[in-house]
């Protein structure tokens, strides 16, 4: 056979195994869509491969998923975490019980149900969201308190602040909806800058539920949302965020989802790296700021507060050491998980990356020690 | 600059769009500069090594086979390396384009140190080769022959010596040092370990070896020579080339054809496929046993060793499938480096399918010369164990690469004492028993996987415990720490273990493209998908880098 026959023979066989590739991933693309819809209901928990191949779709798309017209039709997700609506509640005075009033997200609320176990004379009240930064944290308890003031009871006795080291990078962040690509979690929150050494709030767009019905309903609304975000918070990406097309295939999610955690993945290396937290000055120096007011309002409140630095992923004591000297300087408590909890040791860590129950208790632990000790530095006022 | 990268991507899309125009020369020029910026991504003055490394060996082969090194090329040779001390070197190139332009003379760092050692070394090694070039011309051609090997081997080694063994040593001897009175510190070199510095010294030295054994006819002009080193698919990871197979194809006129496109693409996407889906994809698991500060359960262990095996294999053999794939891209053939090593039923079976460029290297150029097999048992054990040794040391600075090897020639003096060195290659040909195959197969693995728990330990204190819980001797009762595989590794490991076995079966490394078109394609989407799910993996360095 001639050279160019030869050629053509050899290109027609291997467009025919290119289109064969094509229609079998077509195929597949086709198979996981229809085999593997997710749910209509927002409540209904999709199955493992539905959620797996969920994970890329747009933010947009998953909000209107999961943010329905009235609470009953929105996803549990989508109603955790609201400063608006769960930084209100009061705290009534149990009698016998040392109260603590506990800010941040399930790892601080998971020790403060483990020291409720150790021992009864603690009882433990938990603020926060769904792996929330230490932002959300400072406006719930500057909610907490406005609302003390306007006659609200809260008769805590301890503000015990989590800041989770992985959570820290959620400080460029304006909602759970842009931190939490694969299950957004909308909730908003400010984000914090320093000027003249205070802290200056930059108001989320998003501060509640219903600020997010309305962007939905509105695409001039919701443009407004996302310039806003665009602005200030670092996690928002358009190619990310904007429901098109792409969203109906499997295949184009997945390399979405890959392209949403490279971008995370950036800015958490941005953030925290093998050598502890970067210097960034949107960073490190905001939290310290942050714990020295939140020191200050829970003194003049009467409280006493502690700091609980959880170290989580391959923090090591990065907290610690970017804090550490403040809250030392400052005379204020704090607790640290890297000595109870080890991040080096995978055994204190269960598949999702959350404390053992053992964990937990060995943090507990520590905490009572603190608890059980005076404060180094004396609230304003006692206790009412 | 790694492969698996976007970066990568549009590099070699660009280099590629321009070596289709290009006439050979121009393909040439085009490929070494390609080289430069791919190896200067990672930090442009390690390309001064290279440049170093290229003039020196160049010059040698010169010497080696013509007794001389003409006017032209020794003025080449030499403005070549003083230009790269100062443009690699002594420029600040971290101050980017922009800044380069905007203030020239702010840009540079002779005043620095390291700028003023690489002139020196530039201007000293160009006066050197200068100043001897009568003398060395003039000596009988044995000496001159011994004197530029030892040249050869003496800068290429010791580049190895100063910027990869030196701080280990150091390490190794502070006991010592600090006894005698001084402080190990103070001798530490406070240098990074270039990137692929292994791989391009080995190569470069084959070339002047084989000049000197007369196997090879050296090239006139540095440009080649230049090329043959720094070509960017093996540069950093191998395979390890030698120049009588990369240097002719270099030189010589290249047409890409279709079958050779094809059969990159398809080696290309079978790399990234098993980099990123699969050796990514249980690298997590990996990690968590092998970087746990506590005591680990026996079962973790064994999974992550096992788990290791199969990232080194796809990792590395990933990195040698994607090189060899880009390299065909442009009609250029480089070794293979692995055929399906875990298939082995012995370890000399293992050695000559697995790194099989590092593995045949070390044979011709060390096991061979030592006297091989030739010189009664004794001394072919004695040669076994010291080449297995330097090359477990080859792989990095630490005891356990050194006590990797020493296992390895444990495992091939043991494997002769048995044979008798008869059973070599039985392997390769005649009628055999598959189920007796498969036990041999399976049984000789957990040998293999052994090695790779020394190969991966982080210190010697767990080589011990780790032995010691594999062994039933560890504590009991402790939780698994190893996290669930992500979803691309479990497919990924699926089809690369029916395609390996197929392979094997067949006997023929391409079984796949002699299947029909629509399982050919069926490989080709699964494939596909499994490595657009394996994007989700956080993205691990190729393991090899650090050699």
């Amino acid at each position: 056979m001639p050279r160019a026959a030869t050629a053509g023979v050899r290109r027609k066989a291997l467009l025919k195994t290119l289109a064969w590739a094509g229609g079998f991933l077509a195929l597949a693309d086709l198979t996981i869509n229809l085999a593997f819809p997710p749910p209509d209901d927002p409540r209904t928990p999709p199955n493992a491969i539905a959620l797996y191949s969920d994970y890329g779709r747009s933010i947009e798309a998953k909000l209107r998923r999961d943010i329905g017209a009235t609470d009953e039709r929105t996803s549990l997700i989508a109603l955790a975490g609201w400063v608006d609506r769960g930084c209100r509640q009061a705290i009534p005075a149990e009698a016998g019980r040392r109260i603590l009033s506990v800010y941040g997200m399930s790892f601080s609320a998971d020790i403060g149900e483990a020291l409720e176990k150790l021992d009864p004379r603690f009882r433990s009240v938990s603020f926060g969201g769904p792996g929330a930064p230490p932002n959300h944290s400072f406006k719930c308890l500057e909610t907490r308190f406005d609302a003390a003031a306007a006659g609200v009871p809260d008769e805590s006795e301890v503000v015990v602040f989590g800041i989770l080291a992985s959570a820290v990078k959620g400080l460029l962040s304006m909602t759970g909806a842009t931190t939490g690509f694969e299950r957004p979690s909308p909730f908003g929150y400010p984000r914090y800058v320093v000027e003249g050494g205070n802290l200056r709030e930059l108001p989320t767009p998003v501060p509640t539920l219903q600020a997010w019905r309305e962007a939905l309903a509105s695409p001039a609304r919701m443009d407004a949302v996302e310039a806003e975000l665009a602005r200030h918070d670092h996690f928002y990406e358009a190619a990310l965020f904007r429901s098109n097309a792409l969203d109906a295939s499997a295949l184009v999610r997945m390399v979405r989802r890959a392209a949403a955690q490279d971008h995370h993945r950036a800015l958490a290396r941005s953030v925290l790296g093998p050598s502890g937290f970067a210097d960034r000055p949107d960073v490190g120096p905001v939290l310290q700021a942050m714990v020295l007011s939140v020191a200050d309002r829970a003194r003049a409140a009467g409280k006493r507060p502690v700091l609980l630095l959880i170290h989580d992923g391959a923090s090591g004591r990065a907290l610690e050491t970017l804090l550490g000297p403040t809250l030392d300087a400052a005379g204020i408590d704090w607790v640290s998980t890297a000595d109870d909890a080890p991040t080096s040791d995978p055994a204190n860590f269960i598949g999702d990356g959350h404390f053992t129950d053992e964990a937990n208790q060995r943090i507990a632990r520590r905490l009572r020690e603190r608890l059980d000790r005076p404060p180094r530095t004396p609230p304003a006022r006692a206790p009412a | 600059m790694l492969f698996n990268s976007l970066e990568f991507a549009v590099f070699f899309a660009l280099v590629y769009a321009a070596y289709l125009v290009l006439p050979l020369r121009g393909q040439n020029t085009l490929l070494l500069l390609a080289g430069y910026v791919f190896y200067g991504w990672w930090d442009v003055r390690f390309l001064f090594l290279i440049v170093f490394s290229t003039c020196v060996d160049f010059w040698v082969g010169l010497m080696l086979a013509e007794g001389r090194v003409p006017a032209r090329q020794r003025w080449t040779t030499s403005l070549f390396l003083v230009a790269a001390a100062i443009a690699f070197v002594g420029i600040d190139h971290t101050r980017g384009l922009a800044g380069l332009l905007a203030e020239p003379q702010g840009a540079l760092l002779l005043g620095e140190p390291t700028a003023q050692w690489a002139l020196i070394a530039a201007i000293g090694l160009v006066l050197a080769g200068n100043l001897s070039h009568g003398t060395l011309a003039a000596m009988p051609a044995e000496r001159r022959r011994r004197v530029m090997i030892f040249v050869s081997v003496f800068v290429n080694l010791g580049f190895l010596a100063v910027f990869k063994y030196f701080n280990f040593f150091i390490d190794s001897a502070a006991q010592l040092i600090a006894s005698l009175g001084g402080d190990p510190a103070l001798f530490r070199l406070h240098i990074i370990l270039p990137v692929g510095i292994s791989f391009y010294t080995f190569q470069s030295l084959s070339y002047t070896l084989d000049v000197g054994r007369g196997l090879i006819q050296p090239t006139s002009r540095l440009r080649d020579f230049a090329l043959f080193v720094a070509y960017f698919p093996p540069l950093v990871a191998g395979p390890i080339e030698r120049a009588r197979h990369l240097l002719p194809q270099l030189l010589e006129a290249r047409r890409v054809r279709l079958r050779q496109v094809a059969s990159g693409c398809w080696l290309i996407l079978f790399g990234l496929f098993k980099k990123v889906a699969v050796a990514d994809g249980v690298a997590p698991a990996v990690d968590a046993v092998f970087g746990s500060s506590a005591p680990v359960s026996g079962t973790d262990v064994a999974i992550a060793t096992l788990l290791f095996a199969v990232q080194i294999y796809c990792d590395f053999s990933g990195y040698s499938d994607i090189a060899r794939g880009v390299s065909r891209l442009m009609g250029i053939e480089l070794m293979v480096n692995f055929r399906l090593p875990y298939f082995s039923k012995n370890p000399s079976e293992f050695w000559r399918r697995w790194h099989i460029s590092l593995s045949s290297w070390l044979r011709d150029y060390l096991y061979i010369p030592l006297g091989g097999n030739r010189k009664g048992e004794g001394r072919t054990y004695a040669n076994l164990m010291t080449t297995m040794v330097l090359g477990g040391l080859w792989h990095g600075a630490a005891w356990n690469y050194v006590l990797w090897g020493f296992y390895q020639g444990l495992l091939l003096c043991g494997h002769r004492l048995l044979t008798g060195g008869r059973e070599a290659r039985a392997e390769d040909g005649g009628a055999s028993n598959p189920v007796a195959d498969a036990l041999r197969i399976l049984f000789f693995f957990v040998f293999v996987c052994y090695g790779w728990l020394l190969f991966r330990a982080v210190s010697f204190d767990q080589i011990v415990a780790f032995t010691a819980a594999l062994l039933g001797f560890g504590p009991s009762g402790l939780p698994s720490i190893v996290p669930k595989l992500p979803l691309s590794a479990i497919v990924g490991i699926a089809l690369l273990v029916v395609l390996d076995v197929m392979q094997y079966r067949s006997k023929r490394p391409d079984a796949v493209l002699g299947w029909p078109r629509p399982l050919q394609g069926a490989v080709i989407a699964y494939a596909v998908f499994a490595l657009v799910m394996g994007t989700s993996n956080a993205p691990v360095q190729f393991i090899y880098f650090q050699f």
